[in-house]
């Protein structure tokens, strides 16, 4: 019999990331799961804009959810959300991979959807709270004067750094640093609400 | 305070906001001078807004079947640190990089060597042998079944590997040992497919990594260190990692000791190298 401050399957649709997270802890496959469906295509998304192949995407999601399973313990609520979390994870294991294929030119292309039989999403109001967040960052991300954005972009989804940056767009170094900064700035001051109700 | 360190988070805020100059710097300055709980709270909105940079791409569906692949993993206690070795899909393609700074010496068997490789053979024709029992005899879950037989596969990849004519095997000593023909301490050795993408290292001999740490490959190429990935290692355990590619022009090999998330150059202490000069080819 399980005890009664763990959720069964069941209810753990109503549960926060967070508590996901600690139930990972207790090797609870069916947390893993229910994570899996909420984050998956947003994860999917980003090592797809990274790799620009969804057969390395898929294989980069796989290992990065793997240690979300194995190291579920290491997380900090005090750090970051569980998707800021998971979206860095999935991140950094997209890029390691495009560092060691050594691949020049930009490889991102716009991410082919397949309608297939086991696709998941975000349900109910997370779903929607999801897409107005990515609307309205799309939103900012587009009010961004195009230099900056081009900055953040190689940045973030390119894993370049500012120097590289410099070296593949000739642009001075501090333009760059500058450029990068302004455009954090924008964000964060246009999305405060938004990045307050993560916190 | 290292969690953040642990996914790379901090690294790229650091990145944003550490490397600015002259007027920039007054910024910096300013955000240096905030108590620290406030911050603290910046540092946390900008990781949050970085995060939140996946929502602007449209959602891609995974593929049918991924979610039971994960969860059957996961059951099953298949470890994600030896993933980054492994490119299934990856087209690969005939490549002169790890041949050229070997020919000089690819004619030089070493009697010692020679015996490790052949060691190696028998070992993976054991291993094909016992995880082929054990999955006659199973009478277990298909998670379990499924992780068997993906072992039982990668095992006869690595035995093909061994195997091959014309593979190049090189070994991985710590360098000051390199010389000595030490009995004692770790030891490796990358065999490195003709079509010089496919490769397989086993390692023996490694202590395990300490709390916060991990094992890191390192392909050293064209002058640079490229990673290869992190790996964990169990006490007394043996490690064995293969992957479909390699850094065009590799000359050597390395394993060090990284934090746990595995930084993008080498910083820890090196454990084994392993020179291509020092290579063979199995004729």
């Amino acid at each position: 019999m399980e005890p009664a401050d763990t959720p069964r399957s069941s209810s753990l649709k109503e549960l926060e990331d967070r508590d996901l997270v600690a139930l990972l802890v207790e090797r609870r496959e069916d947390a893993l799961a229910e994570l899996y469906d909420r984050h998956v295509s947003m994860l999917l998304a980003l090592a797809q804009r990274v790799l620009g192949t969804p057969e390395e995407a898929e294989e980069v999601v796989q290992e990065a959810l793997l240690q979300v399973w194995n190291q579920a313990e290491r997380y900090s609520p005090d750090r970051s959300s569980v998707s800021t979390w998971m979206v860095l994870i999935a991140r950094s294991r997209a890029i390691d991979r495009l560092r060691k294929r050594k691949v020049v030119e930009k490889t991102a292309v716009a991410a082919q959807r397949e309608e297939g039989a086991g696709h998941t999403s975000p349900e109910g109001a997370r779903a929607v709270l999801h897409y107005e967040r990515g609307n309205r960052l799309r939103a900012e991300l587009a009010r961004l004067p195009g230099e900056q954005r081009e900055v953040l972009e190689k940045a973030f989804f390119e894993g370049m750094t500012q120097r590289e940056i410099a070296e593949a767009t000739g642009i001075p170094l501090g333009t760059v640093k500058t450029r990068t900064l302004l455009a954090m700035k924008k964000l964060r001051t246009a999305l405060r609400d938004d990045l307050e109700a993560l916190l | 305070m290292t969690d953040l360190r642990a996914v790379g988070q901090e690294d790229l805020i650091v990145e944003l906001l550490g490397q600015l100059e002259g007027e920039e710097r007054e910024s910096i300055d300013a955000l240096a001078a905030l108590d620290p709980a406030e911050r603290e709270r910046l540092l946390r909105l900008d990781a949050e807004l970085l995060g939140s940079l996946a929502l602007a791409l449209e959602p891609a569906a995974p593929r049918p079947g991924a979610r039971e692949e994960l969860l059957a993993a996961a059951v099953t206690g298949r470890q994600a640190t030896v993933a980054p070795f492994v490119a299934r899909g990856g087209t690969a393609s005939p490549r002169a990089g790890w041949s050229l700074p070997l020919a000089a010496t690819l004619a030089a068997l070493g009697l010692g060597l020679a015996g490790l490789f052949f060691g190696q053979l028998q070992s993976e024709k054991r291993t094909v042998a016992q995880l082929e029992a054990q999955l006659a005899q199973a009478r277990v879950s298909s998670g379990e079944v499924a992780a068997m037989r993906e072992d039982m596969r990668e095992a006869k990849r690595q035995l093909a590997l061994v195997g091959t004519r014309g593979v190049e095997v090189c070994t991985l000593r710590p360098r000051e040992a390199a010389d000595a023909a030490q009995e004692e301490g770790p030891w490796g050795v990358l065999y490195v497919a003709p079509d010089h993408q496919h490769w397989y290292l086993a390692v023996r001999g490694l202590e395990p990594s300490p709390d916060g740490h991990a094992y890191q490959l390192w392909f050293m190429a064209e002058g640079r260190a490229v990673s290869g990935g992190t790996f964990s290692v169990e006490a007394g355990g043996p490690v064995e990692l293969s992957s479909e590619s390699m850094p065009d022009g590799t000359s050597a090999v390395m394993v060090t000791l990284e934090r746990e998330d595995g930084p993008a150059e080498p910083n820890g202490p090196e454990i084994l190298f392993g020179d291509g000069a020092s290579a063979i080819r199995v004729l």
